[in-house]
């Protein structure tokens, strides 16, 4: 990557932070707190459900969205703490990062589709 | 470390010593060095996300040993970090919204104030929205 690659990353990880910023907390809460301690019922997130959810195209828009915009905002950031670390950023640095976000942008796509509509 | 500058001429640029820890010192970088690493935690509930996804296509069986991990007491306990890191972050991310998207109406710069509490009920309004589409979808 040269140093074009910056406008479009940087538009990811901004568009990502602020999705972040909104929506994450709330996310968070309601999958990994309230479903699982059962205070909202775990029928809410059931099989039948979610899979009814990700077949819907909006439904896939939305997962591919909160999936991977906030990959792309860490990656922006773990990519550049390096700096702050003292750590010299190579090719290798820049896959581990920014590479890594658009494989794993590349497999959601690649479920949502497998997953039928 | 020396460098050849455009007429292939060697310099030796001074460079003031930074300790590796230099963050540690002054609380104002501790907690940008904190905002920094939030990320790896929001990296992490993606990467939670995108597993359960990908056991949503393998079938019920599979989706379900997801649902009974996330249910897990470390899970649990995981998820509550996860929230304090992405909460950290959305009060830093709004907190510099006046300079990273500065608002003019006419002539008149928008007061720094009204934008951060405008982002923070945009995020209250989705997130009742969230809320309450998932409880009654």
């Amino acid at each position: 990557m040269t140093k074009t690659h910056e406008p479009i990353v940087w538009s990811l990880f901004g568009a990502g932070g602020m999705l972040t910023a909104m929506l994450t907390p709330i996310l968070v809460l309601i999958t990994g707190v309230l479903v699982p301690i059962g205070i909202i019922s775990p029928e809410r997130m059931s099989y039948e459900r979610m899979l009814a959810f990700a077949q819907n195209p909006l439904g896939k828009l939305v997962l591919l969205v909160i999936i991977t915009l906030p990959l792309w905002h860490a990656a922006h950031r773990i990519y550049h703490a390096h700096h702050d670390f003292l750590i010299h950023t190579t090719k290798v640095h820049l896959a581990l990062t920014y590479g890594l976000a658009l494989l794993l942008s590349i497999v959601t796509v690649v479920l949502l589709l497998m997953v039928g509509f | 470390m020396s460098e050849f500058t455009a007429n292939g001429a060697t310099r030796k640029p001074y460079r003031r010593p930074i300790k590796r820890s230099w963050w540690v010192e002054k609380a104002f970088f501790t907690k940008y060095m904190v905002r920094e690493l939030t990320s790896v935690f929001v990296g992490l509930y993606s990467l939670i996300l995108l597993l359960g996804l990908y056991r949503l296509t393998q079938g019920p069986l599979a989706f379900g040993a997801w649902l009974i991990g996330i249910s897990s007491f470390p899970s649990v306990v995981l998820h509550l970090m996860i929230l304090g890191a992405a909460l950290f972050h959305t009060i830093t991310w709004f907190n510099i919204a006046p300079q990273a998207m500065p608002l003019q109406i006419g002539d008149r710069k928008v007061p720094e104030r009204p934008i951060v509490i405008g982002h923070w009920v945009a995020a209250a309004v989705l997130s009742l929205l969230v809320l309450v589409l998932f409880i009654v979808l």
